[in-house]
């Protein structure tokens, strides 16, 4: 299990600001007897002792491929899932304290904005009824001269106007949608956004639009953001802080200058080398590619986890390291045998969880 | 250009756009169910029959009683409009009289079903588990038994008379209501907008009452009105063992039930009583259905007739004459000239590619850009000989294929083109496997179409394929199927198939798109070293800058259903001209942008096919318009600037 990992303050007096501590947090799925079936369903590791915090009014970006454990650690904070272990505080309350209705309540402060609006959206619901929706289940503005004002405010907000309040999701382009969404979420004053590839599944030119939205509502309404997403380019814009998931686990996080600035795990280096900006670049210069695919949640491999296609692990075996054979080639030992926990880098504003993260400080320069 | 400006530039026209959309209407449930022609029909018909029911026994000219023995099996006549039936009673008054047993047997036993058998498969698609392996279990032991022995079992228990009766055909039709109730809201449970009201705090009994129910009320509306019927005949059944509505009491199946001994000799006793019956299941079965458009606004517009003599457009397009020698005496691969297409729709052609240059030479990878709508999918599937042509009309133009024009073939000589010159790989690797056949038969197929390799010729070729395709252990994998590999492997599989013939233009619609960052890099490499390897043409469709300046040599940017700018990938990425180009390069996350400045995005949305522009289609988003009348005037042209070819009126202007 990762060692607990928390950056030191930027400023001592702000430590209590934390507004999401995510503490050694897991969550396996089966492992246990379904009725009439003889044989436990094996079990999943989708995320395995993640720790992290976000102070209030920054984003934290969670990164990784599918089946990275990424979008389960994102319900796991908003409390749509329950760990199997560790706990999640929000603004001071722990999350494991709460019964269902407590939990309900909580969900006003921490929304959540799905990736496909075309989906994330009642298609029988008008736009005004979804945005009705949320505040009637938190019991806000009952009258309706207050409500109908709430959520023409709200509309403007996301850069539409009145005249969508009567459309149904599919009579909307998908930017509007995600704005729709975007505003539903932010109807109730929420602290916090949990972000799932919020931009993913629209046009490139509507792109750019939602990502200023997001960060003038950022700023505007004091709010803290989550953001799920696969996109380093992304993080790099919009995030403070990161971690880069692996097959359950943060193999790196830290403040995103560092992180993406000047990656120390292999894996962040591959993926930063494969975000590059939209300039034709020198065709040489190409980046190492990673060799297969993410191995299945329910085989993670032993040892360090991303051992089976490290380009480092291949580099250093080749340069001598003690090694051993796997299906895999051959490997240099500590990798495939030791779980690596989270090295703090010089600085201590990121740490990565590899083995020779710290001996080989020449993967630093990127 | 500040957030807000772009916001505020970006909003007025799609309200515009939107205005045009009839208003909301403010109708009662009433005046739009007559406002179509099936709720018309349907609710005329249940008021008739509902009337019916009510007044029947008032409005029956004779009693429907009463027996006369010297009068039995009349066939119809001006005394006895329905004729008489064994013992002589007139059959017309015992269909009025009967209406009101009939239908309260049908909407009241469906109704029993409905309110016992749609909570049940709610609970069961909620509480997932025990709850639902017992109630799954239970409900599969009732549907095991016969419908009418089940019934039987019912009324013999409670009793023989009307209200068992409709308790009985109620309870057996339960277990298609609770299966079916189950079913559906389990897909809607899976649809993100679920989850997404769970995350906002909506409580269970709200998202079942406000998000489940509404959206699966279409599905249940129509199962109620098909088991209208299939309840009338249950009960007809039970009557006619005696165990229904009572006789001498009338009720439709009961009476078709009676008539069934006479049905050679008297058929008009069936006729009456089973036209009642057949009429009033369509009745309700019309009004349900328009019931369920009204309830269901995705559905509104998405009817879409195939239209009736649609068999006749299937010639195949000719291609005009004069650039049709252009294309086959072209040394391009793929060579396409002034191509205009259309979407067939009931409102007659919608442009979508609007005159269309473009040429690949051996050993190129030219990258198609664009956003949705941009016309460059259809235009792909055009060049791959794969445009339906009951949809999409080729309305001008010419597309050559390796100096052979693509168009005005008969269906045999466009197998052959496509098997020999084109290979395509489409985004989605699942669904372009067949999951029941092993990839070495898949493989097989398409190495021996039109070839007459024997088995060891084929295997062998199957096997360098996938080598090309860098797939280790080929031997082995020849005999896995679809479901065994990785969405990655599943694209290098999906290659290698477009391979086998080898092509001499590979089309590839966002291949990598559905697959991780660190797999498309993988899958893009592999297609680069194939093509040089091969001296293939590849044509690249994507929405992806970064994927075109390190994958592609030549780009072409389309907007809007033409080309607005191209060139080679260094020269227009590079210094883009175009508005448009220059603008999908900067709206990208780290592009130059200071972190936590906001990105040069460009406002307003792609417009949609059918709703392009006058002038110069991206005038309304144009930065560098700026009112100018020339560009509201007419469609720019494109011209040879700085070494590209650029469709803009003021190009030189991002020269400076």
């Amino acid at each position: 299990m990762n060692a607990p990992f928390r950056l030191p303050p930027r400023h001592p007096d702000t430590e209590s600001d934390d507004i999401v501590v995510v503490d050694g947090i897991s969550r396996h799925f089966g492992g246990r007897k379904t009725l009439l079936s003889r044989v436990a369903a094996p079990v999943v590791r989708a995320v395995d002792g993640v720790s992290f915090s976000v102070r209030r009014g920054t984003c934290f970006a969670i990164v990784g491929e599918s089946g990275s454990g990424k979008s389960s650690l994102a319900r796991l904070v908003v409390g749509l899932l329950k760990p199997t272990a560790g706990e999640v505080t929000i603004d001071g309350t722990r999350l494991s304290t709460l019964d269902k209705t407590g939990l309900r309540a909580l969900r006003r402060k921490v929304q959540l904005v799905l990736q496909d609006p075309r989906a994330s959206l009642d298609p029988r619901m008008t736009v005004f009824d979804t945005l009705s929706e949320a505040l009637t289940v938190h019991g806000l503005h009952r009258e309706r001269a207050a409500r109908a004002a709430r959520i023409d405010a709200v509309i403007a907000m996301v850069g539409l106007n009145p005249a969508h309040l009567a459309r149904y999701p599919h009579e909307l382009s998908g930017g509007q949608r995600q704005r729709v969404a975007i505003a539903r979420a932010i109807i109730c004053e929420p602290d916090i956004l949990v972000l799932d590839e919020p931009v993913s599944a629209l046009d490139v030119s509507v792109q750019a639009q939602i990502i200023n939205l997001l960060a003038e509502l950022q700023a505007r309404l004091a709010l803290t953001y989550i953001v799920i997403t696969h996109d380093l380019a992304l993080v790099a814009h919009m995030a403070d802080a990161v971690g880069v998931m692996y097959l359950g686990r943060f193999v790196e996080q830290g403040d995103v200058e560092e992180v993406c600035g000047a990656p120390r795990h292999p894996y962040t280096r591959s993926l930063m080398a494969i975000a590059a900006p939209a300039v034709p670049p020198q065709r040489a210069g190409r980046p190492a590619l990673l060799e297969g695919s993410i191995p299945s949640p329910l085989a993670i491999p032993s040892g360090c986890s991303f051992h089976t296609r490290c380009p480092l692990a291949r580099e250093l075996a080749a340069e001598g390291l003690p090694g051993v054979n796997t299906p895999d080639g051959r490997l240099p030992r500590r990798c495939v045998e030791e779980t690596p926990v989270l090295h703090p880098a010089p600085g201590g504003r990121s740490a990565a969880s590899c083995h020779f993260a710290v001996e080989r400080p020449h993967i630093q320069e990127s | 250009m500040s957030l807000v400006q772009d916001m505020a530039a970006g909003a007025p026209p799609l309200a515009a756009k939107s205005d045009a959309a009839p208003p909301r209407r403010r109708w009662t449930l009433l005046w739009r169910i007559l406002a179509q022609p099936k709720g018309a029909i349907g609710l005329t018909l249940v008021v008739l029959y509902l009337l019916l029911a009510i007044f029947g026994p008032m409005l029956a000219p004779q009693d429907a009683f009463r027996q006369n023995f010297a009068q039995t099996l009349r066939p119809p006549s001006a005394a006895h409009w329905f004729g008489t039936d064994q013992l002589g009673r007139d059959v017309f008054s015992r269909v009025l009289v009967g209406a009101r047993a009939t239908l309260g047997i049908g909407v009241g036993g469906v109704a029993v079903a409905f309110l016992i058998g749609v909570p049940l498969g709610i609970l069961a698609a909620w509480r997932r588990g025990w709850i639902e392996a017992v109630l799954m279990r239970a409900i599969d032991i009732m549907l095991s038994f016969p419908d009418i022995v089940f019934a039987l079992a019912v009324v013999a228990i409670l009793g023989a008379n009307t209200q068992n009766v409709i308790i009985a055909v109620g309870v057996v039709a339960v277990p298609v209501f609770a299966r079916t109730a189950r079913a559906v809201t389990l897909s809607i449970l899976a649809e993100p907008y679920i989850e997404g009201s769970a995350a906002l705090g909506a409580s269970p009994a709200r998202i079942i009452l406000r998000h489940v129910l509404p959206n699966i009320s279409g599905t249940l509306l129509t199962l109620s009105t098909l088991l209208f019927a299939s309840t009338l005949l249950s009960a007809s059944g039970l009557g006619f063992l005696g165990l229904g509505t009572q006789p001498p009491f009338p009720e439709w199946g009961t009476m078709l039930g009676e008539s069934r001994s006479y049905i050679r000799s008297h058929p008009y006793l069936a006729t009456f009583p089973g036209l009642f019956l057949a009429v009033s299941a369509l009745a309700f079965n019309l009004l349900g259905e328009a019931l369920r458009v009204i309830y269901d606004p995705t559905s509104r517009r998405t009817a879409r007739r195939a239209p009736l003599f649609a068999f006749l457009r299937r010639r195949p397009a000719a291609p005009s004459p004069g650039i049709a020698a252009d294309v086959e005496a072209e040394r391009s691969a793929v060579s396409v000239k002034a191509l205009r297409m259309a979407f067939r729709t009931r409102d007659g052609l919608l442009d979508v590619v609007r005159g269309v240059d473009l040429a690949i030479r051996p050993g190129r990878t030219l990258a198609l850009v664009g956003e949705s709508g941009s016309g460059k999918s259809t235009l792909l599937r055009a060049i791959g000989t794969l445009a339906n042509p009951q949809e999409v009309a080729i309305t001008e133009g010419a597309i050559g294929i390796g100096g052979q024009s693509a168009l005005g073939l008969s269906a045999a000589a466009l197998r052959e083109l496509r098997r020999r010159k084109i290979g395509v790989v489409f985004q989605d690797a699942a669904s372009a496997l067949n999951p029941v056949l092993t990839v070495g038969a898949q493989l097989a197929e398409a190495v021996s179409a039109g070839s007459s390799l024997d088995n060891e010729a084929v295997r062998q070729r199957c096997i360098a394929l996938l080598q090309d395709v860098r797939i280790a252990d080929p031997e082995r994998r020849l005999a896995m199927y679809p479901h065994q590999f990785s969405g990655g492997m599943k694209q290098r599989i999906v290659i290698a198939i477009a391979l086998a013939q080898d092509p001499q233009v590979l089309l590839a619609d966002e291949p990598t798109s559905a697959l991780d960052v660190t797999i498309q890099q993988q899958i893009l490499v592999l297609l680069r070293e194939i093509q040089a390897k091969r001296g293939m043409a590849v044509l690249l469709v994507t929405h992806d800058l970064g994927l075109v300046a390190r994958f592609a040599d030549d780009v072409a940017v389309m907007y809007a259903g033409r080309i607005v700018e191209s060139g080679e990938v260094a020269t227009v990425l590079e210094r883009p001209l175009h508005p448009y180009t220059l603008a999908l390069r900067a709206s990208a996350p780290g592009a130059g942008e200071g972190r936590g400045q906001p990105l040069r995005s460009i406002p307003g949305e792609p417009p949609l096919i059918g709703q392009f522009p006058a002038g110069c289609t991206f005038r309304p988003r144009c930065p560098r318009t700026q009112g100018r009348p020339d560009c509201a005037e007419r469609e720019p042209e494109p011209r040879t600037v700085s070494g590209r070819q650029v469709a803009c009126l003021f190009a030189e202007e991002g020269l400076s």
